[in-house]
């Protein structure tokens, strides 16, 4: 997994790195409202097509912004399977298996697929998002709409040792398989009952990790003044304000469009 | 010093090693280490030293090249099963303690893999002895010194009983008579007819108790034979910018005819009181 | 004046009969190396660097004067710009996801202006031998670059004296000597260094000083040659190889009086002497 999917090299291929950090969130926010208003097909996929057009015309690399996709393929995959098994209506074919009623439906299918376009929705707006975005002037836009610097802060203490913790974990895992403890050997519905062995490590030297780092950012002064200053910085231009009033607006209309019915 | 008996404990041929991330750590690693030894592997961060002895026990699997740890190729087992045979103590012991009793802690790993019961009674107790843990069997680990918790270990991983123990830094922050103490226990197994591989950045230690030194540098074996032999080739460790330890180059640079691998070793050498008769 | 004063301290942790540090006195000159053996040596250091009592609670008594100023009754924010700790793990320090954001962050908390972090983050990088590497990833870095962007970041800051908590743990030899390497330069320029340090080729040529704790108290501050000939009983001490040889020679050999503590001493003072019994 990617350390961080925020690189520099892309501060020099793509525009889309030098919008506000702010106007990224917005789109985040209207992607969502987008999402979870309708799943109407078209209106799904319009936008799936606008977030495309927005990829290639902003230059973002499609390996690394998609690549973590795949993650949620397997979620897809279980949605769209349980909605086909499980929707009494439009039935296409049934079979009789080991005395149980094994259904087909349609609707359920095509539902499925719908849930499933929400999903790919938001999973690639929130990955563009950590891929152009710039944790530190993200802390700095944060506190520019007067969120104390403690709270923005902790974006960028979670994305860089999150993948740290994660680490971790597989150390541990490894130290206890040298033990004979094989948890991938374990049936999958089960694992969740034996991962004793592996959180009890993980969690004390996450507690001991965030304390030696509380006693490290304690030791820079940090949280010492409310006027504390920035080395970065973030400027809001016309694209920034151009993209936000579109986002939102679109947003905005599909809500009504779903409210009142029309869709 | 355990004599080998010939028959090998680990066998590597023409190993590699890439990770998924693409970088190859090992390219193409062949050497037998024969059952009994006592061996140390050295080298840079990055130098494929870890990456090999994961190996050992399992934990990775060869992308080429064929390994095997007690005639058994490492592909064909996991994991799990290998831990019967190759022990590998981790640096950092908080990365496996977890039960709320040190008796608890050793005896899960014979659990695991399957040992008899009875067994494990008298496993327990030997273990115990041999790390010097007697009386803590009720304490709870997390009040154990940072010491005491490398012991506890290394005892839960000995208890499995694996004819191969291999060891990742186990001296980290430890004095001068800890360290002497690990030092004089790893003797003894090894005397028991165990198998050790240790790696180490301090080189004292690996002059002090291995009878075989491996010098990784990018992927490969570097060097191979007994620590006098390895720090005799100054310009070849030179490339690793590892240095022998201080009295053996302090041997070298005066120019004596003998490479002192220690300090006892060298008052040993001085005439008078206290001097050995000259050994090797 | 001494640019570190510690009188009489004593502290204790909460919930331990045992004081960690009863009545811990001395001081440390400008520019000076000290190097802290012994128990209880983090303690000390988080008492040097204002941490305690601070940060860690506990039962504190005694004075630690760092400056001119009395720790106990000082902000952290104000200490941190006369004295910086750095701990063990690197990994831990850097929090911030390039080098240049570290070297900055202590800076920015405390409301220093932009142009100047500018300059002070270029001065401390340069320092440490990492000019150029404020764009980089600290994730990418090796070991000992870690540990060097570490203390930019402390540097940056500007504090006279520097405390240094077992700084070349975690790292390979070639970290141990980047570190070192480092080190030797800042006690150029005049910083004061207190480290607790055990790898004693390293840190014997650069300590002026060294300190042995035992049982909560100071047993022994003395220079290196001083001190190793007074511990060479302590069984928990480590020692230049050619120092514990010249100790063990002791009686034995007709020895020269300075007790070497370098490589290169050890051969002056002791080489004649096996050239004639080794043939």
């Amino acid at each position: 997994m990617a350390r961080l999917l925020y690189t520099f090299a892309l501060e020099g291929r793509s525009w889309v790195t030098r919008l506000h950090p702010m106007t990224m969130a917005t789109l985040v926010l209207s992607v969502a409202i987008v999402a979870f208003s309708t799943l109407h097909l078209g209106v799904l996929g319009a936008t799936l097509l606008v977030l495309l057009l927005f990829m290639v015309v902003g230059r973002l690399p499609t390996r690394t912004t998609l690549a973590p996709m795949v993650l949620i393929l397997p979620l897809c995959f279980f949605i769209t399977l349980i909605q086909t098994l499980a929707r009494p209506e439009g039935i296409v074919a049934s079979w009789n298996l080991l005395g149980r009623e094994i259904t087909i439906s349609a609707v359920g299918f095509i539902l499925g697929l719908r849930i499933t376009l929400r999903v790919v929705l938001l999973a690639m707006i929130l990955t563009i998002f950590f891929t152009v975005v710039h944790p530190a002037k993200f802390t700095k836009a944060l506190c520019d709409l007067r969120v104390p610097f403690k709270y923005a802060y902790s974006f960028t203490l979670a994305l860089r040792f999150l993948p740290l913790m994660l680490e971790e974990l597989a150390t541990i895992k490894n130290a206890q398989q040298s033990r004979g403890y094989d948890i991938d050997q374990v049936n999958p519905f089960l694992r969740v009952f034996r991962i004793f062995p592996l959180m009890v490590p993980l969690v004390l030297i996450a507690l001991r990790r965030a304390s030696t780092i509380a006693l490290a950012l304690d030791l820079r002064a940090f949280d010492a003044r409310p006027d504390r200053t920035f080395f970065v910085d973030v400027n809001r231009g016309p694209l920034d304000l151009g993209l936000r009033a579109v986002g939102l607006s679109a947003a905005a209309v599909v809500l009504i469009a779903a409210i009142a019915g029309w869709l | 010093m355990a004599l080998s008996t010939g028959a090998s404990a680990i066998e590597v041929t023409d190993l590699h090693f890439v990770y998924p991330s693409g970088v190859a750590a090992l390219r193409g690693v062949s050497l037998t280490i024969a059952a009994g030894e006592f061996v140390g592997v050295i080298g840079q961060n990055g130098s494929g030293k870890t990456t090999l002895v994961k190996h050992f026990n399992g934990l990775l699997k060869p992308t080429g090249g064929v390994l095997k740890v007690l005639g058994v190729d490492t592909r064909s087992k996991g994991v799990a099963e290998l831990a019967k045979v190759a022990g590998y103590v981790f640096q950092n012991p908080d990365h496996q303690i977890f039960c709320n009793t040190v008796r608890e802690e050793i005896v899960f790993g014979p659990r695991n893999t399957g040992m008899p019961a009875s067994e494990i009674e008298s496993s327990v107790r030997h273990v115990m002895e041999l790390l010097d843990l007697q009386g803590l069997e009720d304490r709870h680990p997390f009040r154990l010194s940072r010491g005491e918790r490398q012991r506890l270990a290394i005892a839960s991983i000995l208890a499995m009983r694996p004819r191969i123990l291999i060891l990742d830094e186990p001296t980290g922050g430890q004095d001068r008579q800890q360290v002497s103490r690990l030092i004089a226990t790893l003797h003894q197994l090894n005397v028991e007819g165990h198998t050790i591989v240790l790696v180490t950045h301090d080189l004292e230690l690996l002059a002090e108790c291995t009878g075989r030194a491996l010098v990784m540098f990018q992927g490969e074996i570097l060097l191979d034979g007994t620590p006098r032999e390895v720090f005799r080739e100054v310009d070849t460790l030179k490339r690793t910018a590892l240095a022998p330890p201080q009295i053996t180059r302090w041997s070298l640079a005066v120019g004596l005819p003998r490479l002192f691998l220690t300090v006892a070793e060298a008052a040993a050498a001085y005439p008078g009181e206290g001097s050995g008769s000259g050994t090797q | 004046m001494p640019i570190l004063s510690v009188r009489n301290l004593t502290f204790t942790y909460p919930g331990v009969t045992e004081p960690a540090l009863a009545g811990v006195s001395f001081d440390v000159e400008r520019g000076e190396c000290l190097a802290i053996f012994g128990a209880a040596k983090s303690t000390l250091c988080l008492c040097l660097a204002g941490a305690i009592p601070h940060l860690i609670s506990g039962q504190m008594e005694g004075e630690v004067i760092v400056d001119g100023l009395l720790t106990r009754a000082v902000r952290l924010p104000e200490l941190a710009t006369k004295v910086g700790m750095v701990l063990q793990d690197p990994e831990n320090t850097l929090f911030n996801i390039t080098v240049g954001g570290d070297v900055v962050f202590g800076m920015e908390n405390l409301g220093v202006p932009r142009d100047e972090m500018a300059a002070r983050m270029e001065e401390a990088m340069t320092l440490v031998g990492l000019a150029g590497f404020h764009a980089r990833m600290s994730h990418e870095l090796s070991g000992g670059q870690k540990q060097r962007a570490s203390v930019a970041a402390v540097l940056a800051m500007r504090p006279s004296i520097l405390i240094l908590d077992e700084p070349t743990r975690e790292l390979d030899p070639l970290g141990t000597e980047e570190v070192f390497g480092l080190l030797a330069r800042l006690k150029e320029r005049g910083t004061t260094i207190v480290i607790v340090e055990n790898d004693p080729d390293h840190v014997a040529p650069l300590a002026d000083r060294m300190l042995l704790l035992r049982h909560g108290r100071v047993e022994v501050l003395a220079p290196p040659r001083e001190f190793y000939a007074r511990v060479r009983d302590d069984p928990k001490i480590r020692f230049p190889q050619v120092t514990e040889l010249y100790l063990a020679l002791q009686g034995r050999a007709a020895l020269p009086g300075r007790i070497p503590i370098t490589l290169e001493e050890g051969i002056e003072t002791l080489g004649p002497l096996y050239r004639r019994v080794c043939h």
